[in-house]
């Protein structure tokens, strides 16, 4: 076999090795970050469509002053007037928004619900809750993009709870249900 | 017509001036100033849809690939560098939405290889041409056919000089 031959069998052998690392390889590997579960939540700040000033870092930072059944957990809706998810989760949130979670002892743990429109317009948002109800501020504008992209959002609707002590304990893709926010949630 | 020569001459000079020009506009293409837009296009064809399948958010309608472009935008005009902008979308959403290889690792092949095979095809011809030359010129002959042509010279050269004696007056 002459060298060229060698060269070439070299050459052709290394390069399906290469395709077959390259099939075999698992492509779409999410990091650690995409799950945020058990991380500190991102900044979620902003004015709110009814021009409420919106800042879960103050709400953490009021809960280290306070006993712990007195601490608040926040639920963060990232959601749309155009998604069928969110029609179909609203009852719930507006259940959570309503009610509250109470715990054994049958009291009212302290929870808040903060909307964050995903890729929507600031009148469709209001459209929205006129149609189907709720009062909860929900934060709108262009700063919602950063916010989507630093909790992982892939489509609305996604719900994080974070716990008063600001660690993410709940992530939910797709509809989210009060019984789901509920369990989560103790005081 | 040209000679045989000439015209090999003539094809190494096309070559290279393609190829120097080639290198020219390269260089001078990456040198110039790309608009914040221009980059920002740029960018969003090599970051892939999270939401899509290995489909980039330039060419994808999902809510999601139209938010990382309106972001993507809107951190090429706060100063962010190109590698800072793909780190970012790398550590939210894992390497694979990163459509540009990377240079290390087995990533680095996809770099190295059009380099390397055109440095074995080039090598392949030189080689090629090489041994056609050394075969055209430095063929040596067999005994027997040694043998036939120092017969067919000496029956030449006695032909030669017949004739010659021949056709004196």
């Amino acid at each position: 076999m002459t060298p060229f031959k060698w060269a070439t069998a070299v050459i052709a052998m290394l390069s399906i090795a290469f395709i077959v690392i390259l099939a075999v390889q698992n492509q779409q590997q999410n990091t650690p970050n995409f799950d945020l579960v058990g991380e500190l939540s991102p900044v979620v700040e902003g004015v709110s469509a009814r021009g409420e000033v919106i800042d879960l870092g103050q709400v953490l930072q009021q809960n280290r002053s306070k006993v712990p059944g007195e601490q608040t957990w926040v639920a963060v809706n990232f959601f749309a007037s155009w998604c069928s998810g969110c029609v179909e989760e609203h009852a719930d949130l507006l259940q959570f928004h309503e009610e509250g979670v109470a715990n054994e002892d049958g009291i009212l743990c302290p929870t808040q619900l903060l909307g964050v429109a995903f890729n929507d317009e600031k009148a469709d948002v209001d459209d929205f809750f006129e149609r189907f109800g709720g009062d909860w501020p929900v934060i709108v504008g262009p700063e919602t993009n950063q916010m989507a992209l630093d909790f992982s959002v892939l489509t609305a609707p996604e719900t994080y709870l974070i716990a008063p002590s600001g660690i993410v304990v709940l992530k939910v893709i797709g509809p989210v249900t009060y019984q789901r926010l509920a369990e989560s949630i103790s005081c | 017509m040209l000679k045989q020569p000439s015209l090999r001459r003539l094809s190494w000079i096309l070559l290279i001036a393609t190829f120097v020009t080639a290198l020219i506009i390269g260089i001078v293409d990456k040198s110039s100033e790309q608009s914040s837009a221009d980059r920002a296009a740029s960018l969003a064809s090599t970051i892939a849809c999270p939401q899509c399948s290995g489909q980039p958010v330039s060419e994808s309608n999902a809510p999601i690939a139209q938010v990382i472009r309106a972001e993507i935008k809107s951190q090429v005009d706060n100063g962010l560098t190109d590698d800072e902008i793909r780190s970012f979308y790398r550590a939210q959403y894992g390497d694979w939405v990163d459509l540009n290889p990377g240079n290390d690792g087995i990533e680095i092949f996809v770099w190295v290889s059009p380099f390397l095979l055109a440095g074995v095809a080039v090598g392949g011809m030189i080689l090629a041409f090489s041994r056609k030359r050394d075969a055209d010129t430095n063929e040596e002959l067999s005994d027997e056919l040694q043998e036939r042509v120092k017969e067919l010279r000496t029956t030449y050269e006695s032909d030669i000089s017949s004739r010659g004696e021949n056709e004196r007056p």
